[in-house]
């Protein structure tokens, strides 16, 4: 079966000498036939991934393909992916035939994208892709998840009466400092690959495909790091973070907890997605590193070596130790206004909405417009109801790492039900 | 990933035993009001169980529920739950009388303590006590129960034929549980933030006696022989055991990250610590003061919580998983997993 390999031979660039060998090269890496090279111009829609990955261990590319189709988008119980790109967008579509045109072709860019394919040039034409991923299939577990923002209800495309019932535009929590032009948006793309070339290469595409109908608001790129020394990533804070989180691969708990359900109080073509919260959240980071670590410690509700529950005396403890403080009423080990307590109190009386599904990532944009270090969370989380967002992030308003944080920007949106099969497109039955 | 702190789903193992519905002929008209008052009392969050009167009281284990405020009934001999019943809010410490009648549950949410009527199901009292209740014990006799009051740094001693607190004991910081001793003469408190245990002298109600305890003493419970007291020290992954005579000997005893409770064998033998972080209880030789066993009874995220020990059974309430462990004393094994409600917290036995 012939593999996609891109448009080097197509017009005769092979024949230079070197291209070809390091094409030949990547051929190899990616464990492809010998006779691929002799395949030029052949149809390379028809390739599929059924290609064996070579086990090569300087390849770059080594990943998955993240299948596109399924009742729920991809991204949101995948497994987080290294590298993220949060997008937001406004909608230049001029009535709702184009704004059906324009989800239409994010879903055809989508389903081409995360298939790690690329489409053929044309001789004498300007190339249908740019070539950053080079040749054949590239399989980096490229995610895109397509969310909309209370705005595109409004009286533009007349979906008003279809509006999620709980999603609007995020009201700012006591101290937040939201800027406007990184907050809110029609559209949000979350896109999130292995490698950044992946998540700039899915841009650049949709961006020129939708040119017109839709037009960049704000971008944060992002990435999570990696386990240092294991377990959890630690965030710009040093602090494991993401520790307690559903099972995504727990189909009952993801239904109570993330996915909204058919035959509930939301629109039916709701059932299958989930409510988005995104918060850009600037760190402090000098005055933080003024805090004595026994303190931060106390600010969290969590070690900072091991990311294990303040009862934990080893940094070798396990970051999947659970905090339990229900024999602790008055906070002595696991303070009352520790990050940790207050999202989850553990009380019967905020049981309801102390789980959420995080994913969140971490920026790197310095300076900030005072010249100073600007770092800090893309927070991002999942659930079947904003308001139990609302509620757990209400609580947090007295946390006790208020004074080195600011919440700067994001969002609230609705993800997308899944895409079904070829014939179907997002939004289909929100827009029909 | 593990099963994640806070995310339940709703318990529905419940059943009722052949003996049970043979009873139900006898008092069907109080059978249907207790159970709809029931279903009107239980939380939304819980599914709907029915408080139905059960037919005798002896062999039972009774857990509380934090999190759906409820007691779950385990029939002794068959490990079934036998109904769930609603108490106050968010119920943790429990305890109930040897004859089985009544058992008494600290309502950390209401400051309180419900009283239950185990052959009805129903609250039959409800008495005012400090804030945040956790632990509760009765004294031999049954006539007096001690409430560790969590919030209000004291124990309320409460006389349970007139269902009134009769006196309230200054103690340590944030007091969590409490044991009595076999003679009844002393009650033994853990003072989570004080460093130590108070004794309290139960002619007096007053406490006699700080014995330092670790750094952070969440479970106690008295060696029979009244020469000792084993305390859980949360935050010191250790069991200590502190010397009440002359010459008793103290030791520290380490048993894995977060031990949150202790309690002894009824002959002294062992103690039992339940070791919440990795999910493993330790078999502590109270002669030698060492580790002779460990009993896995799951993976992180189950969260072993409180313990009860008879002679045929040691009793674990999984905080994470929403299950009662069984452990056979004899050979250590894991001999039941009974799904309970949400945050299992308190157990206790009747025989």
């Amino acid at each position: 079966m012939s593999e996609g390999k891109g448009s080097a031979l197509a017009d005769g660039w092979g024949g230079g000498g070197c291209p070809v060998g390091l094409f030949a090269r990547r051929s190899v890496l990616q464990g492809t036939a010998a006779g691929l090279v002799g395949a030029a111009g052949g149809n390379l829609i028809g390739g599929d991934s059924a290609v064996a990955q070579s086990a090569g261990g300087g390849d770059r590319t080594t990943g998955k393909l993240i299948p596109f189709h399924g009742y729920h988008q991809a991204g949101i119980a995948t497994p987080p992916q290294t590298v993220g790109a949060f997008s937001a967008f406004e909608v230049t579509a001029s009535n709702r035939a184009e704004l059906i045109e324009l989800f239409r072709i994010l879903t055809a860019r989508i389903r081409l994208l995360t298939s790690g394919r690329t489409e053929p040039n044309a001789p004498d034409a300007p190339p249908a892709d740019n070539g950053i991923l080079g040749p054949g299939v590239v399989r980096d577990d490229l995610t895109i998840t397509v969310a909309v923002g209370a705005t595109l209800f409004d009286e533009r495309y007349g979906l008003h009466a279809r509006k999620p019932v709980q999603l609007k535009t995020m009201t700012p929590f006591l101290h937040d400092d939201l800027d406007p032009t990184i907050s809110q948006g029609d559209l949000l793309l979350q896109v999130c690959a292995g490698h950044r070339d992946t998540t700039v290469h899915a841009m650049l595409d949709i961006l020129s495909h939708t040119k017109g109908l839709m037009k960049l608001r704000w971008r944060f790129h992002c990435q999570r790091n990696p386990p240092r020394p294991t377990g959890i990533p630690r965030d710009w804070f040093g602090f494991k973070d993401g520790i307690t989180n559903p099972d995504t691969t727990n189909t009952a708990q993801m239904d109570k907890l993330v996915w909204v359900q058919p035959n509930t109080a939301e629109p039916a073509w709701a059932a299958g997605g989930t409510y988005q919260a995104v918060r850009i959240v600037h760190f402090f980071l000098e005055a933080w590193q003024k805090v004595p670590v026994a303190q931060q410690e106390r600010i969290f509700g969590r070690r900072k070596i091991s990311g294990a529950p303040l009862y934990a005396v080893s940094d070798d403890a396990p970051d999947t130790f659970d905090p339990i403080y229900t024999n602790d009423p008055q906070g002595l080990i696991t303070p009352l206004n520790c990050h940790v307590r207050l999202a989850n109190p553990q009380t019967p009386q905020t049981a309801s909405t102390s789980s959420i599904l995080r994913r969140s990532y971490d920026y790197e944009r310095s300076p900030d417009m005072d010249g100073r270090p600007d770092l800090g969370h893309v927070f991002c989380c999942f659930q079947r109801e904003l308001n139990t967002y609302i509620a757990m992030q209400t609580r947090l308003e007295a946390e006790a790492l208020v004074p080195y944080i600011t919440p700067r920007g994001g969002g609230y949106f609705f993800a997308l039900p899944g895409v079904r099969d070829h014939r179907d497109h997002l939004a289909r039955t929100l827009l029909t | 990933m593990r099963f994640p702190r806070g995310i339940r789903t709703p318990n529905d193992g419940r059943r009722h035993g052949k003996a049970l519905r043979r009873a139900l002929a006898v008092g069907a008209g109080l059978l249907i009001a207790a159970g709809l008052l029931a279903a009107w009392l239980i939380p939304v969050s819980s599914p709907s169980s029915s408080a139905a009167p059960l037919a005798g009281t002896g062999g039972r284990v009774y857990v509380t529920n934090q999190l759906d405020n409820t007691v779950s009934v385990i029939d002794a001999a068959t490990n079934k739950v036998l109904t769930t019943v609603p108490v106050g809010t968010a119920p943790e410490g429990i305890a109930v009388t040897p004859d089985g009648r009544r058992a008494y549950v600290a309502d950390n949410g209401s400051a309180a303590v419900s009283v239950l009527d185990t052959r009805t199901g129903r609250i039959v009292a409800t008495v005012a006590v400090g804030t945040k209740p956790t632990g509760v014990r009765l004294s031999p006799d049954g006539t007096r129960l001690y409430v560790a009051n969590g919030g209000s740094n004291s124990v309320s001693v409460v006389d349970t034929r007139a269902n009134r607190v009769t006196a309230t004991v200054p103690v340590g910081v944030s007091p969590v549980s409490v044991a009595v001793s076999g003679d009844g003469a002393a009650v033994y408190v853990a003072n989570l933030g004080s460093r130590n245990v108070s004794v309290i002298d139960t002619r007096t109600h007053r406490v006699t006696r700080s014995l330092p305890a670790g750094r952070s003493p969440a479970g106690v419970a008295v060696a029979p022989d009244g020469g000792s007291v084993y305390v859980a020290d949360e935050t010191a992954a250790s069991v200590s055991v502190v010397g009440l005579g002359s010459r008793s000997s103290a030791a520290t005893v380490p048993v894995g990250e977060g031990p949150f409770a202790v309690a002894l064998a009824p002959d002294g033998s062992r103690a039992y610590a339940a070791a919440l972080g990795p999910g493993k209880v330790s078999v502590i030789d109270t002669r030698s003061h060492r580790v002779s066993a460990t009993v896995t009874v799951g993976p992180p995220g189950t969260d072993p919580f409180n313990l009860a020990v008879t002679s045929r059974a040691v009793y674990v309430t999984e905080q994470g998983a929403g299950t009662l462990t069984v452990i056979d004393p004899r050979s250590l094994k894991v001999t039941a997993t009974i799904t309970v409600g949400t945050s299992p917290y308190g157990v206790a036995v009747s025989s």
